[in-house]
């Protein structure tokens, strides 16, 4: 991915995380520093995933733990970790992808970036990863708070 | 960066609100403001954001402009916002106000909330002014020594302040255990905050644009994360009202990361705990004038 | 009096529901249009406020809000949209087809109860 498009794509992808997680959960997630390029195939326990539809469609993903996403989907309702059921994590997570999908999709209206998109759905396994075909554009960003961890992947397929 | 390619009447409307209200339109909000004024489209029976721009622009009615101002700002406000600033309160003001009142300096200590949405920063205040009297078993000052004055310009956030019912999202938000079941009840999911708490804060609508001399002098001002929203021409206007609203040596407090460049005209500048206060230098009015 | 909120999320349907009790309105839940159709159908004078979502499978929001707008016995109901669309040809396209007001999500409870109190034509 050329580097102005990937920069731009990320300023605007951070903008939506932060603004999603301030909203909703209360909680200034900040990307994280890129390091070595990460290895392909994020492993994590829950996955919300959004197709994004435009001149080139891509999935969006967000990954995190299980308890990751007990912390962030407590903190949107207000109801403690342990009274959540798996289905309710799944659901948030679902909802975290939906509206930073939606929200990225407001702040690329008008640009050649601007897309449509599905509603989300959730992949769930204990280290469980996507594997796309090799030479992917993909763009990864990581996402930190605290104890939180966020990875997000943008793939154009 | 700005992906989103606005209308000319969009711009116009935006250089207009800066210019009339001095409330800055960031280009990253933009998408948010549409939303917000769909409303007034409804209200006025017109079927494009082109046609509301211009109707918006060349109204005059000074109603209109505060609800106008109200829709397109963003009301997020938190239980003990920053944290720090409540320990100025705690060890840097509090022992100062109390030996005031102690020497009979008649009146009572005044303080103001300025943006104060739903509550949360007045309310703050009052909990801590009392769990402070209480923790220092000070049983000749009350809250009824202080003045806690809590201003926002609109009504309906006002309203929500003024019923003290807060829901389980929001008391996860900066409320600690201890406050919270020193000073709330639980009914269902909901929490009722102390009727004495509830009842020590006054709730006013009010335009930070007008003229603050209505309000009275302040020993204390918490302006907090409203400028943010200003142009730079408002923010120097504000800061000048703000300078004569306060009595000799009243402080102003500002959101932890907000950068106030110009203090040093009025203010000096003091820091304790990660949190900045300003202190007016020499205060504009005596307190015997004021009381 | 109770507000009907649909949305085929079960996690924003218990936001909204926090924000709704402390106005002191009662919460009725449907996951998706249909579901809604089937309640209003039981109970529609008991419902005093509609928040709908847009995006939901089976019947979106707009198909729904249309719907209920062409029904003599529920086109009396308000109706807020509680939704990722913050593009203003879809804000159009909403309060055209009936909508009074508009909630985009993420949103604060603050604002959820705003506009709420906005659409019971209270706060002036």
């Amino acid at each position: 991915m050329e580097s102005q498009k990937k920069s731009f794509l990320q300023k605007c992808l951070a903008e939506s995380v932060s603004d999603v997680f301030s909203t909703m959960v209360g909680v200034e997630l900040c990307p994280v520093q890129e390091k070595a390029a990460a290895p392909k195939g994020y492993k994590s326990e829950i996955t919300g995933v959004m197709m994004i539809l435009s001149t080139h469609n891509a999935l969006l993903s967000i990954a995190l733990s299980k308890e990751n996403a007990a912390m962030i989907v407590s903190f949107m309702t207000g109801i403690a970790s342990v009274e959540l059921a798996d289905d309710e994590l799944y659901d948030g997570v679902a909802e975290l992808v939906n509206m930073i999908a939606g929200r990225a999709k407001a702040l690329l209206a008008g640009t050649d970036y601007h897309y449509q998109i599905t509603p989300p759905l959730t992949i769930v396994g204990e280290n469980h990863f996507i594997l796309y075909k090799k030479n992917v554009s993909q763009l990864s960003m990581e996402f930190e708070a605290g104890e939180i961890k966020l990875h997000l992947d943008l793939t154009y397929l | 960066m700005n992906g989103h390619l606005s209308s000319q009447a969009f711009r116009l409307f935006q250089k207009y609100i800066e210019e009339h209200c001095g409330i800055v339109i960031r280009d990253e909000k933009a998408y948010l403001i549409e939303s917000r004024l769909s409303k007034f489209l409804i209200r006025f029976g017109l079927s494009s954001f082109e046609e509301l721009y211009n109707m918006l622009r060349q109204q005059k009615q000074a109603a209109l402009t505060e609800e106008i101002i109200d829709a397109i700002t963003t009301n997020e406000t938190l239980w003990f916002r920053d944290k720090t600033p409540w320990e100025v309160l705690e060890d840097q003001l509090l022992p100062k106000y109390i030996t005031a009142i102690r020497q009979g300096m008649g009146g009572k200590i005044r303080i103001w909330s300025a943006a104060c949405a739903t509550g949360q920063e007045p309310y703050s205040i009052a909990m801590c002014i009392d769990r402070y009297l209480l923790r220092h078993g000070i049983a000749d000052i009350t809250l009824n020594h202080f003045e806690i004055v809590a201003t926002d310009i609109s009504h309906t956030v006002l309203q929500l302040a003024k019923l003290g019912k807060y829901d389980n999202i929001t008391m996860a938000r900066g409320m600690t255990l201890d406050y919270r079941e020193q000073y709330f009840r639980q009914e269902g999911r909901t929490w009722l905050l102390d009727e004495r708490i509830k009842n020590s804060v006054q709730f006013r609508q009010f335009n930070l644009q007008n003229s603050f001399i209505g309000l009275g002098f302040f020993d204390l001002i918490f302006f907090r994360y409203v400028a943010i929203y200003f142009s730079e021409a408002l923010k120097k206007e504000i800061v000048k009202k703000i300078t004569n609203s306060l009595t000799k040596e009243g402080v102003l407090i500002l959101g932890n990361s907000e950068v106030f460049l110009d203090y040093n005209e009025y203010f000096e500048a003091e820091y304790y705990k990660n949190a900045n206060f300003y202190t007016v230098r020499g205060g504009c009015y005596e307190n015997i004038i004021r009381r | 009096m109770k507000i009907l909120s649909v949305d085929d999320s079960a996690i924003i349907r218990k936001i909204i529901r926090s924000g709704v009790e402390v106005l002191d309105y009662e919460l009725v839940e449907a996951a998706d249009g249909i579901e809604a159709l089937t309640i209003l159908e039981r109970a529609s004078e008991d419902i005093i406020l509609i928040l709908l979502d847009w995006n939901m499978p089976g019947m979106d929001g707009l198909v729904f809000l249309e719907k209920i707008k062409n029904t003599a016995s529920l086109k009396h109901i308000p109706v807020m949209m509680v939704t990722t669309e913050s593009e203003k040809e879809n804000i159009i396209r909403a309060i055209q087809a009936g909508a009074i007001n508009y909630l985009v999500k993420p949103f604060t409870i603050e604002e959820l109860m705003k506009k709420v109190l906005e659409c019971m034509g209270e706060g002036r």
